[in-house]
């Protein structure tokens, strides 16, 4: 298994004697899931480790205690442990597998403090979150097919997205219809996030607001299978946009669009912000440019990685690579308009930014 | 029952302050100062995070956590009370619309937060209740806040809340009612004809759809299939069923804060499930649930639980045990065991106390059915 003969080697560089890739059982989005991508299994529980020793020995502790079952059909470790005392079962597979020395913990971030305690009697604990990012930076072929699987539904979603976004509907009957199409095309899990009104101030989850003329909805469509994530930014204005909105519109598309030219391996990840901020500042929005008008101009996707990172913004230090999943997004809230929506998720190549879904981006425009 | 987590709780996010009103906190923090008074704490740090385990900040401000990040809650025994979350300044106005306490701080850092607010109310070196900090707080912002600590005391304070969270209620009780019969409406539907179709994949996201549109902020399915070498409930995946196969659904879902679940084993026929719920079963399921009532323990429920089972069915269930408190979290105390002994048995049930159950009984022609019910004590929701 070659990420656990990587793991094995960047424990020997990193002069660890065993390493521990911990789950609380949360996924997040603007982080990897380096124990599901890993072990290649999901973890449902409150605790999940795989302890890996300094010569190769892995075991996988699960809990619940019946989750086990399903850990040792969906991964390639053998050695499965269902535990309903996960702080004892650690140590035990800590001192079964001989681990001593320095251990590093990828995952610790999740590690609740009762935890990590019980770990910190048995061995010496150092992060290692940057062992799993590294293994999980090269994509495989068949995590390359997941993404572009996953693009495709994300397309699906939207298709939903733009045809609910009508008079009358709820916001959350528009959330549920667009989860329903990417479950149906694939997704088994998604993250929407949206707004809707004349003047939108930030993406949230959707309430009990009905649509209505006039209404400008704004989507975060991202469906997730395996761990993997793809996003699309979508805006719809309901009835005929104001030429104020389609003049705005164009200018986030421009900037996007300039971002994307610059989407290219070996460019320091830093180029997408500085590229959008500037054409906004160029355009008299440079005060718009920061919290609470936007988040971040984009950020990486990944199932062991979110390298170039979870926000990309113009002090990013790290260079995009190869086969690295990016959002390109200038979403912002601008006076005129409110927050719109608009972004796309990208591959790096070495040649420039593919990119992986197929719906158009525009302001889309649905009668009233 | 645990079930995977998701990325984030997509669906409807709404603060019903005319059914569910400010007053309803003030009496939820008037019976907390209570236990503070008898138990000399000065302030209850509620602390939570993720999407199960974020039931003291919830409890007491309605506010959820829609991600996997952490919010808490500073209760001081006289003051106003200061709610604190994981999320950007931009997400405020979304987050105040959901709750109650005015003094509501967003922030990335709870435990830098936290104490900022404990030293402006000079609460920093006082006596401490925590409920959930110890057990669920990431041991970094374990180590920041502790740190602060220089004098005063910290107690366990889970027991506290745990007991006062445990009893509902009417408005509370009606919210998990409503859930139930979100839940409900989903299952039932599985029986109509030509209503499943494809894989277990693809009937969990006929449960999911049928209830987001119902307004469930939050659901969850697991499946299990008895035909399988080994079963045991888990997330569904792009599996075929097969017709004549016995498939056992569980389903969680959350209305307005509350949970509730339920259980039902079905056998696939073309097109549709078919619960088929045999009379002696309503019977002896009515007749273990009866055991639920105020003034009865815990302990009077697992006994009779475990009679009506018989040994070989209670085994089917023993890994999960037969159900717990449900309310603002999926999972809550009491936690009611299968086995002989169990530290939770002695706890008397009071009315408005809400359980989550599950029986495996006889079945003549399946070995055995599994059932669940969310119950307000002796009533089936």
């Amino acid at each position: 298994m070659k990420k656990l003969d990587d793991a094995v080697r960047l424990m020997d560089e990193h002069g660890l004697g065993g390493l521990i890739v911990y789950s609380n059982g949360t996924v997040n989005i603007l982080r990897a899931s380096y124990l599901q991508y890993f072990a290649g299994f999901a973890p449902m529980g409150p605790n999940n480790a795989a302890v890996i020793s300094s010569t190769g020995e892995v075991a996988l502790i699960v809990e619940p205690a019946w989750d086990a079952r399903r850990a040792q059909r969906l991964s390639w470790i053998g050695d499965v442990r269902g535990t309903d005392d996960f702080r004892n079962a650690l140590g035990t597979a800590i001192r079964s597998l001989e681990i001593t020395g320095t251990v590093g913990l990828a995952g610790g971030a999740e590690m609740p403090h009762r935890i990590y305690e019980a770990l910190y009697k048995e061995v010496q604990v150092r992060p290692a979150d940057e062992i799993i990012d590294a293994i999980a930076r090269t994509k495989s072929p068949e995590e390359l097919a997941l993404v572009k699987k996953v693009a495709s539904i994300a397309d699906a979603g939207f298709e939903a997205f733009r045809l609910f976004s009508r008079v009358g509907v709820r916001e959350y009957e528009l959330v549920a219809e667009m989860e329903y199409a990417m479950r149906c095309a694939g997704a088994d899990d998604n993250f929407i996030l949206m707004s809707s009104g004349p003047h939108n101030i930030a993406m949230r989850n959707p309430t009990g607001r009905r649509l209505a003329a006039g209404d400008i909805v704004i989507g975060e469509i991202t469906p997730v299978r395996e761990g993997q994530f793809i996003q699309l930014c979508r805006t719809v204005v309901i009835g005929e946009p104001s030429p104020v909105l389609v003049e705005r519109y164009d200018l986030l598309i421009r900037a996007w669009l300039a971002a994307v030219g610059q989407v290219k391996a070996n460019e320091p990840a830093s180029i997408i912000a500085s590229t959008i901020d500037g054409i906004l500042s160029e355009a008299g929005y440079a005060r718009y440019c920061q919290p609470p008008y936007m988040r971040t101009r984009g950020h990486g996707f990944g199932v062991g990685s979110v390298a170039p990172g979870a926000t990309l913004d113009r002090e990013t230090k790290l260079p995009l690579l190869e086969n690295q999943v990016v959002v390109v997004h200038p979403n912002q809230y601008l006076p005129e308009t409110g927050y719109l929506a608009c972004g796309e998720t990208y591959l790096v190549g070495t040649a420039g930014a593919e990119r992986l879904s197929h719906t158009e981006t525009r302001l889309y425009v649905n009668e009233a | 029952m645990q079930t995977l987590q998701p990325t984030l709780r997509l669906g409807r996010d709404v603060w019903d302050s005319v059914d569910m009103p400010a007053e309803e906190f003030r009496a939820r923090v008037d019976k907390l100062r209570a236990e503070m008074a008898r138990s000399a704490i000065d302030a209850l740090l509620l602390y939570g995070n993720g999407l199960d385990e974020c039931g003291y900040p919830t409890y007491i401000s309605n506010y959820s956590t829609k991600l996997p990040f952490a919010a808490l809650v500073i209760l001081p025994r006289e003051g106003e009370l200061v709610l604190m979350f994981q999320g950007s300044t931009r997400g405020q106005s979304a987050a105040q619309a959901t709750t109650w306490i005015e003094d509501s701080r967003p922030c990335w850092d709870i435990a830098e937060t936290c104490v900022a607010a404990l030293t402006e109310r000079g609460l920093l070196s006082s006596t401490l209740g925590l409920a959930g900090v110890r057990r669920l707080m990431p041991y970094d912002q374990w180590q920041k806040l502790s740190a602060a600590f220089v004098d005063g005391e910290r107690v366990d304070a889970e027991p506290l809340v745990d007991k006062v969270r445990a009893v509902k209620s009417d408005r509370e009780v009606a919210r998990v009612r409503h859930a139930s019969r979100i839940i409900c409406g989903a299952l039932d539907g599985l029986e109509g004809t030509g209503s499943i179709a494809g894989d277990e994949s693809m009937v969990a996201t006929r449960l999911m759809h049928d209830a987001r549109i119902q307004g469930a902020e939050d659901v969850r399915v697991l499946i299990a299939r008895p035909a399988e070498p080994g079963w045991a409930f888990r997330p569904p995946e792009d599996s075929p069923l097969r017709e004549s196969e016995t498939v056992i659904i569980h389903m969680a879902a959350s209305w307005e804060r509350y949970w509730s679940e339920a259980v039902r084993t079905y056998t696939v026929e073309p097109g549709n499930f078919q619960a088929l719920w045999e009379k002696t079963q309503e019977r002896q399921f009515q007749t273990v649930i009866a055991k639920l009532q105020p003034g009865r323990s815990i302990g009077e429920f697992a006994e009779s639980a475990r009679r009506e089972m018989g040994t070989a069915n209670a085994a089917v269930i023993d890994e999960y045990g037969l159900g717990h408190g449900i309310g603002v979290t999926a999972k809550e105390w009491p936690v009611i065991s299968l086995s002989n002994v169990s530290p939770h048995d002695q706890v008397v049930v009071e009315r408005g106390m809400c359980f989550s159950i599950r029986l495996a009984l006889p079945d003549p022609y399946r070995g055995f059915t599994i059932r669940g019910e969310t119950i307000v004590a002796n009533d089936l929701v």
